[in-house]
C-alpha cells in the first residue's frame, strides 16, 4: 500500500454529501492523480484525494474513527409525567414516596465494580474467582473474552453470570448459546434454574431463530447450510461458545461461521484453548479480539519458535497481550478444597446359575445386535439398556425381556420367554442384594445412598431393605416436587439410607453423607461422577467413601477395570474425565463403544484384550491432557498472577 | 400482618441439619429486600401470610392480579432454595419476580410535600468559625435569628449511561426560589434530612407560571448534570474505545498489506495455507463492519429520568457574628441551612464574595481574594 502526502490518512472518516459518514481504508495514487478508498455502509468507493471532504471532528489515523464519542441523549418520557404530576399537584404521602425511592435504589444498576446479578442467583455456590472473572470481563474486557479456567472452576456459571448481568443491564437483548448437541438440554435446564433465563432448544427444520431471544443451539446446527443465514439475520447480541477448543481450527465452518457472526459480546469457554499448535490460540484470539497479537504472520515472527509449533516463544510478552482477551483461573489459585475420597469395589458372589444367565443373556444381546440389520437398527437401544439391567438386577432385565417375549418384532422369540423365565427366577434370590444389605451393615449407622440406574432394581431395594428392618427414603424422578423435597427431608433428618435414581438430586447438597454406593455402575463416566458428586463437593467436611457394586466376568466390572485402575478416574478432579473423554472421543460415546466391545466377542480373553485396548486408549488420552494443562500453567495469564503484578 | 419483621417460620418438628460451611455458599438475599417487598405489597393493597420455609403467600390486590393474571402467589426468598413449589416466585432483586414487582413499583412518578425538621442546635457552637477560618482577628459569640421556612423543590432523576457496561446513577438535585441548584446529592434521596409529612408554614399553592420558571431551571441543571456525566465517562472509558479501534486499524492495515504483498509475490508455497486469504476489498469491507460494530459497543447514550419531585419547606435563619481585633468590630452575616445545622460561606465585608477566610486589612476585615496578599 503506497502512501502519499495528502492530507488523508488511512483510518479517517469523512463525511460525503451524498454516502454519509465512511472510513479510508487506502489512499494512493492512480497514474499520478492521489485517490481514496473508503467504505461507506459496507459499499467500498474510490473517491478523488484532490478534493476536500469533509473529515469527521476528531479523526485520527489508522485508529478507525476514534473520534468524539458518538454521543446520544434522551430525556424518558416518565419525567413529562413526573412534572404533569407536580403541574396537578398530585401529590402521595411522604411515606409512599420514601417506598418509591426505596424501589428505585433495588431497580438501580450500579457501578461497574459490582455484578447486580448476583443478587437473583438460585443455588449457586458463589466463589470469588468466578466473581473476580466476571467483573473482568463486564469491566475490563467489555463482554469479549476467553474463559480458560481448569476444568472444574465452573467456567458455565461464570457465562451465565455475564450473560445475566448484560440483560439485566439492557446491554442486551438476545443471546445466543452455542454447545455440544449433548449439551443442549443440559445448558438449558442449567440456565433456567440458576439463572431463570427461559432459553430455548433450537430445534426442527425451521429453528428458533429470531423467533426467541434467547436460544441454545449446537454450533453444527447454527452453521449449518439451511439455518446460517437465518442465524445472522437474527443479529444476536451475544453469543456464548461451550467447548470453545472446537472453533480452534480457522479452516472449520464453524470457525468460519463464528468469525463471520462476530456479534457486539463473544464468550468463548474452553479448559484447552491450545492442543497441538500455538496457530490454535491465535485462532481463538482473533476470533474475539482481531489484532491483540497481530496478523498471523506477525504472530508467527513474534511468538513461535520454528521447530515446535506448540512452544511459543517470547512467552512474558505473549501472556501480557493475552491478559487483555483471555481469563484463567487454576485450582491451585483458588481456596477450593475437596475432601479426600476412598473407592472400593465390592465383587458380587453370583450363583452359579446367575452366571449362566448373565452368560446367555449377552451372547443373546449380542447375536440379536448383529442380527438387527434393520433400517434405524430398531432393537438396537433396547438391547443395550437390557445389557446395562442385567448389570443392575434380575427384576430390571426380566421385566425388558418379557416385553420382547411378547413383541419380538423379529427376534427369536422362543430364545426370548425361555431366558424371561429363567431371569423372573433368578430375580427371587439376587446375590447382589445381599451383597448390599451385607456393605449397609458393615457401615453401622452411618448414612448411605444407594444409586441405580433403574426403577424396577430401585423397588427390589427398598423392599429387600425393608425386610432387612431398615426404613429408607426414596427418591426419583417421578417424584412430585413435595415427595421430593419430603424424601431428602427424611434422609437428612431421620433416615439411615437414600435409595436414588439418576434423578438423584441434581444441584442439591448432601454433604450431610459421606457415602456413595453404587448399586449398579453407568457405563457413562460422567453420570458416576454425577452421582458421587452429590456429596463430594464443596463443603464435605469428612472422607468420602465410594463403594461400587458389581460381579466379576460382568460388562461393569470390566467398565470399572478401566476407570478405577487405568485411569484413575477417582483421583481426578471433577470435570477433568470429561476433558480426558473430549481428548479421546473420536466416534461416538464411551457408553457406545464399551457395549460395542462386548458385543464383538463372546470369548473372554478377547474381550480382555479389547477392552485393554480401550484403557490404553484413555490411558494416552490421559497424559496427553496432562500435558496440555501443564503447558497451558506456564502460558497463560491467571487473575491471581494478574493481580500480584497490580499490586 | 406486619411485614417490618419477616413472618414467623412454621415450627419445626425435626432436628435440623448441621450447616455446612462452604468457601462458596451463597449468600442470603440483600439485607432489607425481603422488607421492602413486604411494604410495598402491603402498600398495594396485598395480603400476606407466611408458609412453609420462611416463604410468603401472597393474595394479590386486585389491581396486581389483573396485571399479572393470578390471584395469589408464594414468594420464596431462599436463594439456596434448588427447587420451587409450583407456580411459586423466587424473589430476589433480579429475579424475574422481582424485577416484575420492581416494574410495577417504579410504573408512576410520584409528587410529594415534605418538611426539613430542625436540627438542635440550629448552629454550630461557634457558629460562622465552622466554616470560615480568620487569620489576625478573633469570632464574637454567634447570635441566631429567628427560624424561617423557605419553599424549596427537589427533583429525584436517575441518570442511565450506555456505552461499555451500562450503568445507573441516581441524583437528587434540590433547587431554591432562585433556581440555583443548591445541593446535587448522588442518592435517590437528600442526605442527613430528617423529615415529616406536608409543608410547615408555607400555605399557599405554587401559582402555575412559578411551576414553570422551576422546571425552566431544573431543565438546565439536568443539562449540565449531562453534560458532565458524559465528560467523567470520556475520561474513564473513552480510552479502551480509542484502544481497540487503534488495535482494529494496525490489524486491518496490515492483513491489506500482507495481501496485497502476496498478490504481487504470487508464491506458491506451503507456508501460504496458513496466512489468512481474503482479497484486499472484502477486507476492507470487513474492517469498516468491525470498526462499526466497535463504535456501537461503545457509542454513548444518556438518559435522564426524572420519577419524583418533592416540594419542601426548609427551615433557615440568619447567623450574625462579630469579628474583633483590637478597635476593629465588624458584624458578618450568613444563612443558615437549619435543617442540617450548617452556615453557609459568609459575605466578605468588603467585597460580597462568599469567603473560606477573612483576614485584617488596613482597620477593617477583607477575605483572600480582596485583602493584603
Amino acid at each position: 500500500m503506497e502512501l502519499t502526502h495528502t492530507r488523508y490518512q488511512v483510518g479517517q472518516r469523512l463525511k460525503h454529501p451524498q454516502f454519509g459518514e465512511g472510513l479510508v481504508v487506502e489512499v494512493h495514487t492512480d497514474r499520478g492523480r492521489e485517490m481514496l478508498e473508503v467504505v461507506f455502509g459496507g459499499e467500498l468507493r474510490r473517491l478523488s484525494a484532490q478534493r476536500e471532504w469533509e473529515l469527521v471532528e476528531g479523526s485520527r489515523p489508522v485508529s478507525a474513527a476514534a473520534g468524539p464519542a458518538e454521543r446520544a441523549r434522551a430525556i424518558h418520557p416518565q419525567g413529562e409525567k413526573a412534572l404533569e404530576r407536580w403541574r396537578a399537584g398530585d401529590y402521595v404521602p411522604a411515606e409512599q414516596f420514601a417506598l418509591r425511592a426505596q424501589a428505585e435504589r433495588w431497580a438501580r444498576w450500579a457501578g461497574t465494580d459490582r455484578l447486580i446479578s448476583l443478587d437473583s442467583l438460585r443455588g449457586v455456590e458463589r466463589f470469588s474467582h468466578q466473581i473476580k472473572a466476571c467483573l473482568k470481563v463486564t469491566r475490563d474486557l467489555n463482554g469479549r473474552a476467553i474463559l480458560a479456567d481448569e476444568v472444574g472452576l465452573g467456567k458455565t456459571i461464570e457465562a451465565g453470570i455475564v450473560v445475566k448481568e448484560y440483560l439485566l443491564r439492557g446491554a442486551v437483548r438476545t443471546v445466543l448459546v452455542l454447545v455440544p448437541a449433548s449439551l443442549c438440554e443440559q445448558w438449558r435446564a442449567e440456565l433456567w434454574e440458576k439463572f431463570e433465563l427461559d432459553f430455548v432448544v433450537s430445534r426442527g427444520p425451521a429453528g428458533q431463530w429470531g423467533r426467541h431471544p434467547l436460544v441454545i443451539s449446537s454450533l453444527e446446527t447454527a452453521r449449518h447450510e439451511r439455518h446460517r443465514r437465518r442465524v445472522r439475520g437474527a443479529n444476536y447480541d451475544m453469543v456464548v461458545v461451550d467447548e470453545a477448543h472446537r472453533l480452534r481450527n480457522h479452516l472449520t465452518l464453524g470457525w468460519k461461521f463464528l468469525n463471520d457472526l462476530n456479534p457486539r459480546y463473544l464468550l468463548l469457554a474452553t479448559a484447552t484453548p491450545v492442543q497441538n499448535d500455538m496457530r490454535e490460540l491465535y485462532n481463538l484470539v482473533t476470533l474475539v479480539r482481531p489484532g491483540t497479537v497481530g496478523t498471523f504472520s506477525q504472530f508467527r515472527r513474534d511468538f513461535l519458535s520454528g521447530h515446535d509449533k506448540r512452544v511459543p516463544r517470547n512467552t512474558p510478552r505473549l501472556r501480557s497481550l493475552l491478559e487483555s482477551v483471555m481469563i484463567r483461573t487454576r485450582r491451585s489459585d483458588t481456596d477450593l478444597e475437596f475432601a479426600p475420597r476412598k473407592v472400593e469395589a465390592v465383587w458380587v458372589p453370583q450363583t452359579p446359575a446367575e452366571r449362566l444367565l448373565y452368560r446367555k443373556v449377552s451372547d443373546f444381546v449380542a447375536d440379536a445386535v448383529h442380527g438387527d440389520a434393520g433400517p434405524g437398527r430398531p432393537h438396537y437401544f433396547t438391547l443395550m439398556v437390557l445389557q446395562k439391567e442385567m448389570g443392575s438386577s434380575w427384576a430390571a432385565a426380566a421385566s425388558t425381556l418379557e416385553k420382547l417375549a411378547r413383541e419380538p418384532g423379529g427376534l427369536d422369540a422362543r430364545r426370548l420367554k425361555l431366558l424371561t423365565t429363567r431371569a423372573q427366577e433368578a430375580s427371587r434370590s439376587p446375590s447382589k442384594v445381599r451383597s448390599l444389605l451385607k456393605v449397609l451393615a458393615s457401615l453401622g449407622e452411618e448414612k448411605a445412598i444407594v444409586f441405580t440406574q433403574f426403577r424396577s432394581t430401585q423397588d427390589v431395594i427398598v423392599d429387600a431393605l425393608i425386610a432387612a428392618g431398615i426404613e429408607p427414603a426414596v427418591f426419583h424422578g417421578e417424584l412430585t416436587w413435595r415427595e421430593k423435597e419430603d424424601a431428602l427431608d427424611r434422609f437428612r433428618t431421620g433416615a439411615r439410607v437414600l435409595v436414588s435414581t439418576e434423578a438423584g438430586g441434581e444441584g442439591r447438597n448432601l454433604q450431610f453423607c459421606r457415602i456413595v454406593v453404587n448399586y449398579d455402575l453407568p457405563w457413562n463416566p460422567m453420570r458416576v461422577e454425577q452421582r458421587i458428586g452429590r456429596v463430594h463437593r464443596l463443603g464435605q467436611e469428612h472422607p468420602v467413601r465410594v463403594i461400587h457394586l458389581a460381579a466379576r466376568g460382568t460388562i461393569e466390572a470390566y467398565v470399572l477395570e478401566i476407570l478405577d485402575r487405568k485411569i484413575k478416574m477417582f483421583e481426578l478432579v471433577v470435570g477433568e474425565m470429561e476433558e480426558i473423554l473430549g481428548t479421546w472421543q473420536p466416534h461416538g460415546s464411551f457408553e457406545d463403544e464399551v457395549f460395542r466391545r462386548w458385543i464383538e466377542t463372546s470369548d473372554t480373553r478377547a474381550r480382555k484384550r479389547r477392552f485393554a485396548e480401550l484403557g490404553q486408549h484413555l490411558v494416552v488420552a490421559r497424559r496427553l491432557y496432562q500435558k496440555q494443562k501443564d503447558q497451558q500453567s506456564w502460558l497463560f495469564p491467571t487473575l491471581a498472577e494478574e493481580e500480584e503484578g497490580k499490586s | 400482618m406486619s411485614v417490618i419483621a419477616p413472618p414467623a417460620r412454621r415450627k419445626r418438628t425435626r432436628p435440623k441439619a448441621a450447616p455446612v460451611q462452604s468457601p462458596g455458599a451463597p449468600p442470603a438475599l440483600p439485607e432489607g429486600w425481603r422488607e421492602f417487598v413486604g411494604r410495598w405489597l402491603e402498600s398495594e393493597g396485598c395480603h400476606m401470610s407466611p408458609a412453609a420455609r420462611g416463604d410468603w403467600e401472597v393474595e394479590l390486590s386486585p389491581a396486581l392480579g389483573r396485571r399479572w393474571r393470578r390471584q395469589r402467589v408464594r414468594l420464596v426468598f431462599d436463594s439456596q432454595r434448588p427447587t420451587l413449589p409450583r407456580g411459586a416466585w423466587f424473589t430476589a432483586p433480579g429475579s424475574t419476580a422481582g424485577r416484575k414487582l420492581l416494574e410495577a413499583g417504579l410504573e408512576s412518578p410520584v409528587c410529594t410535600r415534605r418538611t426539613a425538621l430542625v436540627r438542635v442546635p440550629g448552629a454550630p457552637e461557634n457558629g460562622i468559625a465552622a466554616v470560615c477560618r480568620v487569620r489576625g482577628l478573633t469570632w464574637g459569640p454567634p447570635r441566631l435569628g429567628p427560624v424561617r421556612y423557605e419553599r424549596r423543590i427537589a427533583f429525584h432523576v436517575t441518570v442511565t449511561r450506555w456505552g461499555g457496561l451500562p450503568w445507573q446513577e441516581a441524583w437528587v438535585l434540590l433547587l431554591d426560589g432562585s433556581g440555583e441548584c443548591l445541593e446535587r446529592t448522588r442518592d435517590t434521596e437528600l442526605s442527613e434530612v430528617r423529615m415529616r409529612d406536608g409543608l410547615y408554614q408555607i400555605g399557599e399553592d405554587l401559582p402555575p407560571e412559578e411551576r414553570e420558571a422551576w422546571i425552566g431551571h431544573a431543565q438546565v441543571h439536568f443539562d449540565r448534570l449531562l453534560e458532565e456525566r458524559e465528560e467523567e465517562w470520556e475520561r474513564a472509558v473513552a480510552r479502551s474505545r480509542d484502544d481497540e479501534l487503534a488495535r482494529l486499524g494496525a490489524f486491518f492495515t496490515a492483513r491489506i498489506e500482507e495481501e496485497e504483498e502476496r498478490l504481487r509475490r504470487r508464491t506458491g508455497n506451503g507456508e501460504e495455507a496458513e496466512v489468512e486469504h481474503g482479497d484486499a476489498t472484502s477486507l476492507k469491507l470487513e474492517w469498516e463492519r468491525r470498526a462499526a460494530e466497535v463504535r456501537q459497543r461503545w457509542a454513548l447514550r444518556t438518559e435522564l429520568r426524572v420519577w419524583g419531585v418533592s416540594e419542601w419547606s426548609w427551615p433557615v435563619a440568619e447567623l450574625e457574628q462579630e469579628l474583633r481585633a483590637g478597635a476593629v468590630h465588624v458584624r458578618v452575616q450568613s444563612h443558615v441551612d437549619v435543617a442540617r445545622g450548617l452556615p453557609a460561606l459568609p459575605a466578605c465585608p468588603s467585597c460580597g464574595h462568599h469567603a473560606e477566610m477573612l483576614v485584617r486589612a488596613r482597620g477593617s476585615v477583607a477575605c483572600e481574594r480582596c485583602g493584603p496578599a
